[in-house]
């Protein structure tokens, strides 16, 4: 899988002008209000009102930590087959800090244990925000809220124009100017944190995901607490401070110290959302109001524009570093009805309909995992010339994870959330490796058939492989980034 | 190779009988000697003649079988090149496992004198092949040696096969086209040749 580059500019960027003094004893006082766990959110008091009075001394400059001790990992061990059927009170909002297995040590056991691990991760970071009820127990419809996740930085936010100081942890989503206006006419339906998706292009640019109705995919990428602190105190959010930074880029990493004691480390999120249209069935997603930022373009021609819009959930990264895994752990997710298999399309054991494809429409007028002609514009809705994606899943599910997402799924059922399943999870088999700093993965390929759909298959270095593709990423200076292109948006300061 | 291209044309009862003994016959498994073997057992003569391949793969290439055939193997590509010269080459691949498992506890270089010299063009040429479908993810039709010398046509296995090919490994490099190694591994000096194919790189 891969997170795409993509960039948002702000031209008033919220913190612009902020005296990183000011930052720093900021940061010192809410210092004992760290969160008790990665999945707890402490929001912080409005930053730009508050002055120091009186200069902070050396010795009263205590940033919070990168990465807190919590208390509260999610230590849950996996059945012991992926049929078994699961406890209800498997669903829980805590995470697991690291990985964990019951044995034996073998190949299939291990991905039994991550694909759990991934379901666990998924369940306690789609809990509620605004409560401490458990995944699907929200006050919307199927039990929908906004989830933990939603509310993390996206990563607009810290990567700023000129290279400016992003705000600090909890403070309200930054806006685009394009879109202020809207998000002040509708706070009451965005609220605090609206998701601000901007991106409608794959990685590599291969192209944009439109849907039965013409509309495109929206992208978004976020990260947690720890994840942002780590590149926010050693302030590598442009390219200055990433020259000066003399440390090796190694994000925090997850871990157990004992018992549920132990650090959460570093997740990064990447989310696809399709527009809820008339053909659709909101109680059937996961779903928020959005903005849908356009940034404005010259080739091909793109006015900016913004536009507020009701998305459901289809995909989902969740990457997690650990201290065991440190090329990270990929896990994917999907909504069940994005597509269909290429074993479900050659016996003809198709649904009604899908997000994605359109059962009966032959191949010429419906070319499989092709992206549509250019130009690329998300302002000109429906796409021209009535074209929508038909996109089919190259490689099936293992029956192994297909039975761990009817396990999850049955605990989910009345939500929303029974709607998505596990694609699987790609996890280092040999992460200590001398000779393979990807740590040979397993499974060899993933992908996901809404954010990597043109790069499905079975092809080394074609075909998506989280680790391989992720592995090459760099900072501005050309250091490796362990993992994550998120530094190589760094903007040079003025 | 199929029998009737071998130059002393024997059945595979002949040969065991006349080269191994009757010791030897009677560690054949089951699915050889005529009798019909349980799905267990089956599954564990297919097992245990795949560690003999990777042993034997092992002997031949100088690559640790830990390296061939990691504990936690994400490619697996040792059950495709056994499944491929067990199709390809059928009984002259039976031949080679047996006669390898028949002289384990030998010396590694008498061994590779007996499988290479002592036990017929096929059997030796057979071997040839495994270790450059080991070393170059192709697979070359066993044949006498000297007629490598005209670059004998070739097959890739399969495209992860061809990343996994250990000729790359022991120049300590990468395949072209494709590589694990992080950005800038070109201006570093590479890890040790020890660390590609020998065991203990945990630590």
């Amino acid at each position: 899988m891969t997170i795409v580059k993509g960039v948002i500019r702000v031209n008033k960027p919220f913190l612009a002008g902020l005296d990183r003094l000011f930052l720093i004893v900021l940061l010192a006082a809410v210092a004992g209000c760290a969160p008790r766990g990665g999945a707890t959110l402490t929001p912080l008091p409005p930053t730009v009102t508050i002055a120091p009075t009186v200069a902070p001394t050396e010795t009263t400059v205590v940033p919070v930590p990168i990465n807190p001790q919590v208390t509260n990992c999610n230590i849950t061990p996996p059945p012991p087959q992926p049929n078994s059927p699961l406890e209800p009170g498997t669903l829980s909002r805590d995470i697991p800090c690291a990985f964990t297995f019951a044995p034996p040590d073998t190949l299939d056991n291990l991905q039994l244990g991550f694909d759990f691990n991934s379901w666990l991760t998924f369940a306690g970071l789609n809990a509620p925000a605004d409560s401490d009820a458990l995944i699907g127990q929200g006050s919307g419809v199927g039990g929908d809220a906004p989830t933990v996740w939603e509310q993390w930085k996206e990563h607009y936010e810290i990567m700023l124009p000129d290279g400016k100081t992003p705000a600090a942890w909890g403070t309200p989503r930054l806006i685009p100017p394009a879109c202020q206006s809207l998000a002040t006419s509708s706070a009451a339906t965005l609220g605090k944190n609206p998701l601000v998706l901007s991106v409608v292009v794959q990685p590599f640019d291969t192209g944009p995901l439109i849907d039965q109705a013409g509309e495109y995919v929206l992208y978004g990428i976020s990260v947690n607490r720890p994840m942002f602190e780590f590149l926010f105190q050693n302030q590598l959010y442009n390219q200055a401070g990433q020259a000066n930074f003399a440390g090796d880029m190694l994000f925090p990493q997850g871990s157990v110290i004992a018992g549920t004691t132990g650090f959460i480390g570093a997740i990064m999120v990447k989310s696809s959302w399709k527009v809820m249209g008339p053909q659709d069935d909101p109680s059937q997603f996961h779903t928020t109001t959005a903005l849908m930022y356009t940034p404005p373009s010259d080739n091909p021609k793109i006015e900016e524009a913004c536009a507020q819009k009701t998305v459901g959930l289809v995909g989902l990264h969740v990457v997690h570093k650990t201290q065991t895994e440190p090329q990270w752990i990929w896990a994917t997710f999907e909504h069940v009805r994005n597509a269909p298999t290429q074993a479900e399309v050659d016996r003809n054991s198709l649904l009604a309909d899908y997000n994605f494809y359109q059962p009966g429409c032959a191949e010429t007028v419906c070319p499989i995992n092709q992206p549509p002609p250019r130009p690329w514009n998300p302002n000109v809705i429906p796409f021209p010339h009535n074209f929508t994606s038909q996109v089919i899943r190259l490689i099936s599910l293992t029956s192994e994870v297909s039975d761990l997402n009817t396990s999850f799924q049955s605990l989910l059922k009345g939500t929303v959330w029974e709607n998505y399943m596990l694609i699987s999870t790609q996890w280092p088999t040999d992460g200590k490796s001398k000779t393979d700093p990807t740590g040979a993965p397993f499974p060899v390929y993933l992908a996901n058939t809404t954010l990597e759909t043109y790069s499905q298959g079975e092809v080394p270095q074609a075909s998506s492989s989280c680790m391989d593709c992720h592995g090459n990423a760099t900072d501005t200076q050309g250091r490796a980034s362990d993992f994550t292109f998120i530094p190589q948006r760094a903007e040079k300061t003025p | 190779m199929d029998d009737k291209n071998h130059p002393n044309p024997l059945t595979r009862r002949q040969f065991l009988v006349l080269s191994l003994g009757a010791a030897a016959a009677a560690a054949v498994p089951a699915h050889l000697t005529g009798a019909a073997p349980t799905p267990m057992a089956k599954a564990a003569a297919s097992a245990a003649e795949l560690e003999s391949f990777v042993q034997l793969s092992a002997l031949l290439t100088g690559i640790a079988a830990e390296k061939l055939a990691p504990a936690v193997d994400p490619v697996n590509i040792k059950q495709v090149y056994f499944d491929l010269a067990r199709k390809e080459s059928g009984d002259t691949f039976q031949q080679l496992l047996s006669i390898f498992d028949q002289n384990q506890g030998k010396p590694p270089d008498e061994i590779a004198e007996i499988i290479l010299t002592q036990s017929g063009a096929a059997v030796g040429n057979l071997a040839r092949t495994l270790m450059l479908v080991w070393y170059l993810g192709s697979w070359y039709a066993p044949r006498d040696p000297p007629q490598y010398s005209n670059f004998p046509s070739s097959t890739v296995v399969s495209p992860d096969a061809y990343t996994q090919g250990w000729v790359w490994r022991v120049a300590q490099a990468h395949p072209m086209g494709f590589s694990p190694l992080i950005f800038g591994y070109w201006g570093q000096t590479p890890p040790p040749l020890s660390d590609f194919i020998v065991p203990g790189d945990q630590s």
